[in-house]
Parts: structure tokens; C-alpha cells; sequence
């Protein structure tokens, strides 16, 4: 019996190794039809508690997702499931708890794609994990960026930012999305300027934005939108693939810009990053029958149709995507161009 | 305008409305009353229920339990010296010792009266600031955050009491202690030690309850007395006889309830200042202008009007920002604000204009959860003070739970249940070798907030910042604050060496 555990542990890698090269020889197929929830696979998990992990503090965004897909991620579980705030470290601190969890499901944490990717890839100080490392079980929501620019300023549109002499980003600082995102783009595209850190919030950089002490600043797509109808903040760029439609119909997404090869592997890559978006994840090395459970109830809670219209009503927009798809995803952002990786360690 | 504050007010008064505030503030009563789970945290939880209401509905809901929380906060302040919340720490320092006294009726009498006029004034306040919220809120950048920060902490030199240098050297220990954390700018860890816990720097909730909870808690368990046994003939219907006194407290010294309400709205309108500070500015505010600020922290009963004023009166004001840009004003409304998108509300224009009515409603609902939440407590009152007669050693097992759940419930992490028993420690050293633990605490929060808003304050505008209007403004007031206490002593020694006399005549 002891000595099977350090034979068990080191058998994880070839299954990780196996799905994703399931994932690779497309399986993907596997996702349509939803493996039936409460079935043999998820016997381990019945009855059990399941914690769903949120690396902020309550009220937020990731808070808010997560506690509104938790209860149909019970019904499809057949297990309780209770939502747990650990925050700390930017996000940082539940994660690389996390990395200690038994991995038999019963502990499972929201991901803040673009910020614990960004600092794994750039080696940042207090990231302990790579994002390899995790057994990725659904997305729930995608975190594309809006640049948005003050409504009485003198830069309307993403082409006047490109043409500023000088341009000020408003930031909460070094390694938050907002940062690596307003950096990337001044790298990348060559904007001259600054971006001014130490902002406690994205709502005081917001009062900034809109005072015009600063000239711009990056945010969450979904939280700026009542700025955007209230006209106090012009919308000039989505970082991002895809475009909401109450986003006016000349704001680009950067997909849309004119770029060389280089500046488009770059950013590329970067999308990936956000495509990543708002996973639930789980420890790595996770069984894989506990895995396809977790994956087929995700499923069904959310095709839910009353989970779908939940988020409708309230504005925050579900973005699923299955955890192998989530795992190419993972991927593609592993074999991005060195240079990015170099550009991202100059951001943390 | 008028139009639409009655029929904001008609539509609180309808059946569905009135059942949830009722609700809501049932929720935010026991939540106040117990230490750590804050207003904002709970707020958070409760909603996934508003999914399905109507603006009305939710706010009734929201709203009438968050305000109740800072009320209903400072009961266990006042009765157990544990902070109910964050916001209520400035509560215990002389509502306790009047409990202690068996003024514990007449602590509560005062505090709940005060925080019901407080709840009227920051409404009042919000009312009335429509026209102008915008302008107003614009008028305020990381130049005027700085200055209000360094206004908060010329008030050590108030709460330090008799004893100058001790309060200054506590400030600057609290200073040091601000100071761990990644620094804001450049994203740095200081004083970290490889902890990822102290990234965020040392955690404020867990940090109060230990320094003013924890030390009161340690105290009552070598005492091995019941809290309210500071004189001999002291029974819980003395002690009660005191409500109304209490309450005739408040109306004597009503300029203390109009500063401290005026300070609390004036803190909760700035973004990021919040709960934490407004309450020893009021109370720093208090002794300084008091004919006798020697009793502060002895029992005074100004000390406890001011913290119960302006704790009210700073959630009405950190609504300001809210409405008027979807900025919050601190944690609490911050949470508020994701329940405007879910029943579809835009903060901006449109809560000054269109929906004008709902803005109303809040209001309205910020004063009448205020005040059946304090008739409420007048009624458990009784019940409530008759476990201060409990002896420590029954009582103390209780009330160390109660702080270990206080500090853990901050944020699920144990790392905060060792800073508070740290807090404790330090809390009574400080007791016993006298010295002032206000300043201290006062340093830690204002510090990280001052050295955030220096540094933004130059990278955005370079020394051209110094000159801005409202910064110059606060910058007289500051020499003020500091200048006029010091002439007041100088004058009272050059008069006190004329004659003894005199110098009694100047103490009273």
C-alpha cells in the first residue's frame, strides 16, 4: 500500500499527457453529448461537498458568477456545492492553494485567466503554478478588455491614441490586467507615454479617466457599459474576439486592426490569454472519472436553460466553453512567440 | 424634485417593499451585532435573492439591512468592547467604559439616538446634493484624497490625550506597520517575509477586533468579574434607568451629532477613505472641541454620540459617488453597485433624472431602516444588558468565539485569527503601561491610503498639485487643528502658573 502512492502520483502526468493528446487527435465530439451527470463516474463525488473557490472578495465579478452557476452545478453534481472567498495576493494566494488540494474533485477554484496567466508566464514573484498544471473543468465566462477614453477628451478613437504624443494610462498597478493590457498595447503598437500606477481601483481610475487627469484606461468589457450608455467614457478599442452589440459598431476589436506578423503573433497570443477568460478549475492531476463528472455536469448546468436567462437578466453574460476545449486553449497559449513572454516579464 | 421624493416614498410604503426592509434589517440587526461579518460582506451574499426583484424591492431589501449593520454594530461595542464592526472600534473606547461604570443603559441610550440622527443627516445631506453631485464628486482627485488623509492623522495629536510623545510614537509604529504589503506604485513586496497572506498588508477587520475586542476579552478573563462591576452598588435597573438620560445626552449635545454626521458624510463621499477613519476623525473632532477632553476613553459620553453620528451618516454619503457615476464609496457600495445592473439600473444621469424616484426610495429607506432598527433596539435593550452582570469567566469562553469567528470570517483565512490574537496582545500592553492605542490604528489605515494618494498625486500632476484650491483649503484647516490646541495649552500653562485656582478653573 505505500508504496503504490509515489507510483499513483507519478502515473498523473501520462493521463494529463492522454487527455490532452485525446483533445489534439479531436475528442472534442465528447462535449456534445453530455456525459450523464450522477452517473458511475461521478459516484465519488455524491453526497460530498463540493467547495468552489473564489480568489476575491465577495460582491465582485468572479464572486458573482460563481455564485450564481453554484446552485445548478449542485442540481447536475448531485453533491453540495458552497462557495468559499479566499482572497489574497491579487488572486494569487487561492490558487497556489489550490496546488494542494487532493485533486478528487471536491475543491475546485474560479480562474482569473488573464491576470494568474499572465504572472505564471512572466515568472512574476507569488505565482508558484504554470497554467499546465490544472485540470480545467469549464469556462464561465470570457474577460475581454474595453479601452475606454474620456467622453471630453481630446483621443475619441483607438487611432488617435496610436497618433498621441504622449499618452497617460491610468493603472492599479504592475501585474493587474489593466496594466499588462494598457502596457501591451503601448509596447506593441509604439504609443509614447506613461502608464500611472497606484490607483486603489478600477472605480477611482475610472473618476480619473473621466476627470482627465489621465487619458485612458483599461477595464473589464462588461463592468464599463453603464459608463459607456451614460456617454462619460468613449469606448475606442475591445481587447478581445468578439464585440457585444452595445458597443458602437466603428469601435475595432483588436482583431480588426491594421498590424505586421510580428505585432499580430504578439497579440495573438495575448487573446488566447483572455479567451482563457473565467474558468473553474481543479488540481492538477485529477482523476479522470472525476474529471468527465465534473466536465458533464458543468455541461448540463450550463446549457441550463433557466441558468442562461438568470444571466441575461443580470447583465453578466455567460461565455461557456468545455474544459478540453479550455485545455487546447491552454495550448495554444504555451506556444506563443518568445517575445511575448519577454514583453510580459516587463510588466510584473 | 419634490414630486419624486413622495413618490419614492409611496413606493417603499407598498406591501412587498415594506416585508423585505423588514426583513433586510431583521438580517442586519444580528449581523451588526456580531463582530467581523461586515455590512459589505453580507450585502454580497444576499444577492443572488434580489435576482428577481424590483428596484424597489431590492433596495429595500439591500439597503435596510446595510445600514442597520453599522447601527446594531455598536451594541456589542458598547456592551462587550468587541467591535460589532470595523466601523464601530471608536464606539468601544468610551461606550465600554460606561458599561463598565454601569452607564451601560445611558452608552446605548446615546449611541442608537446619535445613529438615527446621523442616518437623517447623511440622507439629508444625499437629498440635497443631487443638483450638484456631479460637480462635487469631480471636484475630488488623488491631490484632495492626500490631503484629507493627512487631516485624519493631525487628529493623533487630539486622540493621543495628555500624553503627546506616547501618541506620536504609537502613530509612527502605526505608520511602520502600514508599510507591509506590496507597495502600491511599482507593485514591490515589503516586509512580506514570503508570505503571500501579507501581500494586502496586515488585515484591518482582524487587526481591530484583536487591539480593542481582544485586549477588553483578556482583561475580563483575569478579572475574573462580571464587565459591569466597576462600582458596588450597580444592578441591571440602575443601569437601565439610563436609556432615556442617554437620549436627552444626545439633544444636549446636539453640535457634537451635526460635526460628527457633517465629517462621516463629508469621508463617505471620498472613494477609498471609509468606515475605518471617519469614525476617529469624529471622535478625535469631539474631544478636541469638548469642555472636558481629559474624560475621553474614560467614559465620556460625547465620545460615544460622535461614533454613533457618523457611522450613519458615512454610509448615505458613500452613495453619492454611487448614483451619481458608478463609482462606490467604499466596500459596501461598491457590492450595492453590482445590484443596480442586476434590476437594471444605470447609476449616472440617469438616477438624477428619469429614475429620480428610485433614488428617492433609497433614501427614504435609509432613514426608516435606521429607525426601526434603533426601536428595535431600545426594545432588546434589557436582555442585552443584563449579560454584561454575567461573571467574566462564564462569559469570556463566549465571547473569545465570537472573536475567533470575528476575524476569521474577514476573509476564510486562519493567518487573520493570529493577527488578531497578536492585536490582543499588543492591545493590553498598551492598557496596562498606558498607552494610547487610537493613534495607532489610526496610522495603519490612514498610512497605506496617504502614501498611495502622495505618490498618485505626483505622478499625475508633479508639485502643480500643491496649489489645487480644496488641497490649500484643507491645508488651513490642518494648521488650525494643530495650531489651536497647542496655543489652548500654552495660554492654560501661562495662565495656570498665575494661580492654582485659576489652573482648577480652566481644567473643569
Amino acid at each position: 500500500m505505500m508504496s503504490a502512492m509515489p507510483l499513483r502520483r507519478s502515473l498523473w502526468p501520462l493521463v494529463t499527457l492522454g487527455l490532452g493528446a485525446g483533445v489534439l487527435t479531436g475528442c472534442s465530439g465528447d462535449s456534445e453529448t453530455p456525459a450523464a451527470a450522477g452517473g458511475d463516474e461521478c459516484a465519488s463525488l455524491e453526497g460530498e461537498t463540493v467547495s468552489l473557490v473564489v480568489p476575491y472578495d465577495p460582491g465582485g465579478g468572479y464572486d458573482t458568477y460563481t455564485r450564481m452557476v453554484a446552485p445548478y452545478l449542485e442540481d447536475a453534481l448531485g453533491a453540495t456545492v458552497v462557495v468559499e472567498n479566499q482572497p489574497g495576493a491579487g488572486g494569487l494566494l487561492a490558487l497556489n492553494n489550490l496546488l494542494a488540494e487532493d485533486p478528487d474533485g471536491t475543491t475546485l477554484a474560479i480562474m482569473n485567466g488573464v491576470g494568474a496567466g499572465g504572472s505564471s508566464i512572466a515568472g512574476a514573484e507569488g505565482a508558484t503554478f504554470s497554467l499546465e498544471d490544472f485540470t480545467y473543468i469549464g469556462r464561465v465566462a470570457s474577460d475581454p478588455s474595453l479601452i475606454v477614453t474620456s467622453a471630453t477628451g481630446p483621443y475619441q478613437t483607438f487611432e488617435d491614441i496610436r497618433a498621441a504624443d504622449q499618452f497617460r494610462w491610468g493603472s492599479t498597478g504592475p501585474g493587474a490586467e489593466d496594466y499588462v493590457t494598457s502596457s501591451l498595447l503601448s509596447a506593441v503598437f509604439d504609443i509614447p507615454g506613461e502608464v500611472i500606477t497606484g490607483f486603489p481601483g478600477s472605480g477611482e481610475t475610472e473618476l480619473a479617466v473621466i476627470q482627465g487627469s489621465v487619458d485612458g484606461m483599461s477595464g473589464n468589457l462588461t463592468s464599463r457599459r453603464g459608463a459607456v450608455e451614460d456617454g462619460t467614457q468613449t469606448p475606442v478599442l475591445v481587447v478581445g474576439e468578439e464585440k457585444p452589440d452595445w458597443v458602437p459598431e466603428d469601435v475595432p476589436t483588436v482583431g480588426e486592426l491594421d498590424t505586421t506578423e510580428e505585432q499580430a503573433a504578439i497579440l495573438d497570443a495575448h487573446l488566447a490569454l483572455i479567451e482563457l477568460g473565467r474558468p473553474f478549475v481543479g488540481p492538477p492531476g485529477m482523476d479522470e472519472d472525476v474529471t468527465s463528472c465534473l466536465r458533464g455536469a458543468m455541461d448540463a448546468a450550463m446549457n441550463d436553460p433557466d441558468l442562461i436567462e438568470e444571466s441575461v437578466e443580470q447583465e453578466r453574460e455567460l461565455a461557456y466553453l468545455p474544459g478540453d476545449e479550455l485545455e487546447e486553449l491552454v495550448g495554444r497559449i504555451s506556444d506563443a512567440p518568445p517575445a511575448y513572454g519577454d514583453l510580459l516579464k516587463t510588466f510584473y | 424634485m419634490l414630486s419624486d421624493a413622495i413618490s419614492g416614498l409611496t413606493q417603499v410604503f407598498q406591501p412587498v417593499p415594506l416585508a423585505l426592509m423588514f426583513l433586510g434589517i431583521a438580517i442586519g440587526f444580528v449581523v451588526g451585532v456580531l463582530p467581523g461579518l461586515g455590512g459589505a460582506v453580507t450585502l454580497a451574499l444576499m444577492i443572488p435573492f434580489t435576482f428577481d426583484m424590483q428596484p424597489v424591492e431590492a433596495f429595500a431589501f439591500l439597503l435596510g439591512m446595510w445600514v442597520v449593520t453599522s447601527t446594531t454594530g455598536d451594541i456589542t461595542s458598547v456592551l462587550f468592547g468587541v467591535p460589532g464592526e470595523a466601523t464601530s472600534a471608536a464606539t468601544v473606547l468610551d461606550g465600554h467604559p460606561m458599561t463598565k461604570r454601569g452607564e451601560g443603559g445611558r452608552a446605548l441610550g446615546a449611541v442608537l439616538f446619535s445613529s438615527a440622527l446621523g442616518a437623517v443627516f447623511g440622507a439629508l445631506v444625499l437629498a440635497l446634493s443631487i443638483p450638484v453631485i456631479r460637480p462635487v464628486v469631480l471636484a475630488f482627485a488623488p491631490p484632495e484624497f492626500f490631503a484629507l488623509t493627512m487631516l485624519g492623522l493631525t487628529f493623533v495629536v487630539a486622540l493621543s490625550g495628555k500624553t503627546l510623545l506616547k501618541g506620536f510614537v504609537m502613530a509612527a509604529l502605526g505608520l511602520l506597520v502600514a508599510l507591509v504589503g506590496l507597495d502600491p506604485q511599482a507593485g514591490i513586496p515589503r516586509y512580506t517575509f514570503d508570505q503571500l497572506y501579507l501581500w494586502d498588508g496586515i488585515g484591518i477587520v482582524p487587526l481591530v477586533v484583536g487591539l480593542f475586542g481582544g485586549a477588553e476579552v483578556l482583561q475580563l478573563m483575569l478579572s475574573k468579574r462580571s464587565i459591569a462591576s466597576g462600582g458596588s452598588a450597580i444592578t441591571p435597573e440602575t443601569s437601565l434607568s439610563g436609556i432615556g438620560q442617554g437620549v436627552r445626552d444626545v439633544l444636549r449635545h446636539w453640535g457634537v451629532v451635526l460635526r460628527s454626521s457633517a465629517i462621516g458624510t463629508g469621508i463617505g463621499i471620498v472613494p477609498g477613505l471609509g468606515g475605518s477613519v471617519a469614525q476617529f476623525m469624529a471622535y478625535g473632532a469631539a474631544q478636541q472641541s469638548s469642555k472636558t477632553p481629559e474624560l475621553f476613553g474614560k467614559g465620556a459620553v460625547e465620545g460615544v454620540i460622535a461614533s454613533g453620528a457618523v457611522n450613519n451618516a458615512k454610509d448615505s454619503g458613500s452613495l453619492i459617488p454611487t448614483i451619481g457615476f458608478g463609482i462606490p464609496g467604499g466596500a459596501g457600495s461598491a457590492v450595492l453597485l453590482s445590484a443596480f445592473l442586476i434590476v437594471g439600473l444605470n447609476p449616472g444621469q440617469e438616477m438624477l433624472t428619469t429614475e429620480l424616484d428610485v433614488t428617492f426610495s433609497m433614501i427614504w429607506v435609509t432613514v426608516l431602516a435606521n429607525f426601526i432598527a434603533v426601536a428595535a433596539a431600545f426594545l432588546l435593550i434589557k436582555p442585552l444588558t443584563k449579560l454584561t452582570f454575567i461573571s467574566g469567566p462564564l462569559l469570556v469562553p463566549f465571547l473569545l468565539l465570537l472573536l475567533a469567528l470575528g476575524a476569521y470570517t474577514a476573509s476564510n483565512n486562519f493567518a487573520d485569527v493570529v493577527v488578531m490574537v497578536a492585536a490582543a496582545i499588543v492591545g493590553v500592553l498598551c492598557i496596562r503601561y498606558d498607552w494610547p492605542r487610537v493613534p495607532f490604528l489610526l496610522a495603519v489605515v490612514l498610512g497605506s491610503l496617504a502614501e498611495r494618494y502622495l505618490f498618485l498625486s505626483y505622478s499625475l500632476f508633479e508639485w502643480s498639485w500643491l496649489t489645487r484650491p480644496i488641497v490649500l483649503g484643507i491645508g488651513a484647516v490642518i494648521a488650525l487643528a494643530v495650531l489651536v490646541p497647542v496655543v489652548r495649552r500654552l495660554r492654560a500653562r501661562s495662565r495656570g502658573s498665575r494661580g492654582t485656582d485659576e489652573k482648577n478653573e480652566v481644567a473643569a
